[in-house]
């Protein structure tokens, strides 16, 4: 074999030029895949807002036309609600949850469903309403309808 | 092999090249992530809480859970069922008529720990109550004594019909708190 100078020089003079190519190349696809991610994962995030908002939105137009009327509904009525009947349809349980819970004058939970829910979702949104309810004494609380959708 | 290397201005003229190539892909990177950026960053709007009308809407209709003795001229007492809306009425037409509002202390520190209690903690809730019989509305009520963030604030309205006929306008500010310092 014949040693080529203008081959070898050529090959190392090559080098630089094929590590800017490559890095340059490598670059842009890292960006492009971590923006089409993250803009994948707003996508998912808009859509699982709006199911909790409309989850949110349906169990407290059930508990106004079940229990508010021209009162308030009172918490005791709103710890026997069955939420399943009233979210079942939108999303089945091992999607979402939903909790009613007093937030004053104390924090305690009324109601909630499904009974259990997965150990660490992914992702999860979640959405709520606040509205005032009697209590037992008859005072005005506030109490809180809760959605988290994965 | 005579050992030596020879210019080549092609080879150069490649390198410059790959040069200018890098420095495009720098930048559409930069303007790649940039546009994706604002997505990733931690969020500071109301997504997932309550709206301030809401909270607004809900705290004067709640009732104050707790008994209140008010030192005005003759004892005023109210007995824990009163609605938000009305103890501030009293107050505001009291503050109206000269009254200090160290009077109405123990109601002020009721009414802000149920605004604390129904705001997401990384917000600082404000009440501004403005007095619009008067000429030019008047502020009469502000709980807590001190200034909001001027910005990123959200806010919401209402009308509080006062117990002396007089109506008088509610405003809640809900602005972002200041975060505790890390040491």
């Amino acid at each position: 074999m014949k040693a080529d100078c203008d081959g070898v020089a050529g090959f190392f003079e090559d080098l630089p030029v094929l590590m800017f190519v490559l890095t340059g190349v490598f670059i842009v696809v890292a960006a492009g895949v971590w923006t089409s991610n993250t803009l994948e994962a707003q996508r998912m995030r808009d859509r699982f807002e709006a199911l909790a908002e409309g989850l949110v939105n349906q169990v407290v137009l059930e508990i106004e036309a079940r229990l508010g009327g021209e009162a308030f509904p009172t918490v005791s009525a709103l710890s026997h609600l069955n939420l399943s009947h009233m979210a079942g349809g939108v999303l089945p349980a091992h999607r979402c949850s939903i909790a009613i819970i007093e937030r004053y004058p104390e924090v305690r939970w009324l109601v909630h469903w499904p009974d259990e829910t997965p150990d660490s979702p992914i992702q999860a949104v979640g959405a709520a309403k606040l509205l005032n309810a009697f209590d037992e004494h008859l005072m005005v609380v506030v109490v809180e309808v809760r959605a988290i959708v994965w | 092999m005579s050992g030596r290397l020879r210019r080549d201005r092609r080879g150069q003229l490649a390198l410059m090249d790959s040069m200018v190539f890098f420095a495009a892909a720098l930048a559409v990177c930069g303007v790649l992530v940039s546009y994706a950026r604002p997505l990733v960053e931690p969020r500071t709007d109301l997504q997932g809480d309550a709206d301030p009308a809401e909270i607004l809407r809900v705290l004067l209709r709640a009732s104050i859970g707790s008994p209140v003795s008010i030192d005005l001229e003759g004892s005023h007492r109210l007995d824990g069922t009163e609605d938000v809306a009305t103890c501030i009425a009293v107050e505001v037409r009291a503050l109206s008529s000269g009254a200090s509002q160290m009077v109405f202390s123990s109601l002020n520190a009721i009414i802000l720990e149920m605004m604390n209690s129904l705001c997401n903690p990384v917000f600082e809730p404000f009440l501004i109550v403005y007095d619009l019989d008067e000429g030019l509305p008047m502020q009469v009520l502000k709980l807590p004594y001190e200034e909001a963030d001027s910005e990123n604030r959200y806010a919401s309205s209402t009308e509080i019909p006062g117990d002396d006929g007089n109506p008088y306008k509610a405003i809640l500010i809900l602005s972002p708190a200041a975060l505790p310092e890390h040491v």
